[in-house]
């Protein structure tokens, strides 16, 4: 292994420690990670971007397009953000970005996400365990018109139609559960990639012992000045 | 003096939120270190539908491996990517990678030298894998590459697409030539259903962070044909693909830290609960 990769498994191990060092409370060494980490995030981020611009514009320049270069200075138009005096023409590569993105959007998400979901809602057979064939068709129907029926303000929530909307909470709070859930089990993954890279990943696991130690020092530290701020 | 004694669940709603932090790392630091082969149980229909969609492909159909994962959400996507792409090689597939965020441009890298042991200097680089690298605004991005393939005209490292074998006998030169879009993210599938699925009626499949799954739902089975959930999902995969990876290993502390959360939120509640009904003094 290299010097350049050796230090490369220190720096990102240490940046993991002083990144979980939060846990126990704001400190120094989080600090310097997280500036660290949203530079070089930044940096390498731009360079990225840049270099992808060039190997779009670069071809077509070749050819003798030479109206690309207007693409070229429309995005440049973007560094006029740090002008007072300038930042009008900000909004023009602004406004750009906005309005393809929406063009290209709204037209598709209007029969994807709309029209097609009532089709898919309404066909839809999931299958179900024997012998309740419809099963899960009808507990997607009651949910979908429950839940839809939560949010029905036009009417007041009385009698029968109450339960209905109780219903559709319930289905929500599941679907909300569903989600909760699921990012718990996506947090979890981190922590075991990170522990992995930590416990398993040499020269990275040497830095542990160190941060135990470091995290002994900080506690025996707090414990001593908490008399005299009492 | 009378001394206030306080109930356990008072103790337990006052304890310092530190200890439930060094329980979480504790409980799944121990599985890591020494794994102890917890049965991932039947494989889901997603992961099943995916593996069995891309198991029937014919030798040489183009998947896109679309890289969307952040360092953040890479420990869930990365070991789906590397198992997908595992299959995809032994299946003679033909596999298009882009990125639509920059900081996933390395982790296409990583997964070629994984599993293919290079990746622009491998053999059959240009003639069965092309990495065409970043590709900026996200969905035109997307949009752009699905209407015309040559729409970036070089790849990651500055090759010329039309020289490539890849794209030879291709006779749409567009999304129609794909036969899945498989998307590896926490941000949003709905793109590629809309951009790809919907225009150009190429499947979608994921490998996505478990926080985007409800998200995936809707567009299943139809739009999206299967999908991986986080890291269970790629755990399953790398089982099918009978090359268990670094998902299967970190399956153990997945499925022990999910039970002291379970235990956790269960005692909190009878806590919370137990709280509730206790009078209140005077009464």
């Amino acid at each position: 292994m290299g010097a350049i990769e050796t230090l490369t498994i220190l720096a990102a191990a240490a940046i993991t420690l002083a990144l979980f060092s939060y846990l126990w409370r704001e400190n120094l060494a989080y600090r310097i990670a997280e500036h660290a980490y949203i530079g070089a995030a930044c940096g390498y981020g731009v360079l990225v971007a840049a270099e992808s611009a060039w190997r779009l514009l670069e071809p077509r320049l070749t050819q003798g397009l030479t109206y690309w270069y207007l693409t070229a200075v429309i995005g440049l138009l973007y560094l006029a953000f740090f002008s007072r005096n300038y930042f009008w023409l900000y909004r023009y590569p602004t406004a750009i970005v906005l309005g393809s993105e929406i063009g290209v959007t709204v037209a598709r998400s209007l029969k994807t996400q709309f029209l097609e979901q009532l089709r898919m809602t309404a066909t839809i057979t999931f299958p179900s365990p024997f012998p309740f064939p419809y099963l899960n068709s009808a507990i997607l129907a009651v949910g979908v018109i429950c839940a839809l029926f939560y949010f029905y303000a036009t009417m007041e929530h009385r009698g029968p139609l109450k339960y209905v909307s109780k219903i559709g909470i319930y289905f929500l709070m599941a679907a909300f559960g569903a989600a909760f859930g699921s990012t718990v089990m996506a947090r979890i993954s981190l922590l075991i990639g990170r522990l992995r890279f930590m416990y398993f990943t040499d020269p990275a696991y040497y830095l542990i012992p160190v941060a135990i130690a470091l995290l002994i020092v900080g506690i025996v530290l707090d414990r001593r000045k908490k008399p005299e701020t009492a | 003096m009378a001394t206030e004694t306080k109930s356990l669940y008072a103790k337990l709603q006052e304890m310092d939120v530190r200890y439930v932090y060094l329980l979480i790392l504790i409980v799944i630091s121990a599985p890591v270190l020494k794994p102890i082969g917890l049965p991932l149980g039947t494989i889901s229909a997603e992961t099943m539908r995916l593996y069995q969609y891309i198991n029937n492909l014919p030798p040489r159909s183009i998947i896109v491996m679309e890289a969307d994962q952040s360092p953040a959400a890479a420990a869930e996507c990365q070991p789906a990517m590397v198992a997908n792409l595992y299959h995809a090689v032994s299946k003679g597939l033909r596999v298009l990678f882009f990125s639509p965020r920059t900081d996933a441009v390395p982790f296409v890298e990583a997964a070629m030298k994984l599993v293919l042991g290079a990746s622009s200097d491998h053999p059959n680089y240009g003639k069965l894998y092309v990495n065409l690298g970043y590709i900026p605004q996200g969905e035109i991005g997307l949009a752009g590459l699905a209407s015309n393939i040559f729409f970036t005209t070089r790849d990651a490292y500055g090759n010329d697409l039309r020289a490539m074998e890849f794209f030879k006998d291709l006779p749409n030169k567009n999304a129609r030539d794909w036969k899945l879009i498989i998307y590896y993210g926490a941000s949003e599938a709905d793109h590629d259903v809309r951009q790809v699925t919907d225009p150009y009626g190429c499947p979608t499949g994921g490998g996505v962070a478990a926080v985007l799954v409800t998200r995936m739902y809707p567009y299943y089975p139809d739009k999206i044909i299967g999908f991986q959930t986080g890291l269970r999902g790629a755990a399953e995969y790398e089982l099918l693909v009978k090359r268990p990876g670094e998902a299967a290993a970190g399956m153990d502390a997945q499925s022990l830290g999910h039970l002291a959360i379970v235990i956790m939120v269960v005692i909190g509640n009878i806590g919370y609960y137990a709280s509730r009904k206790k009078p209140s003094e005077g009464e």
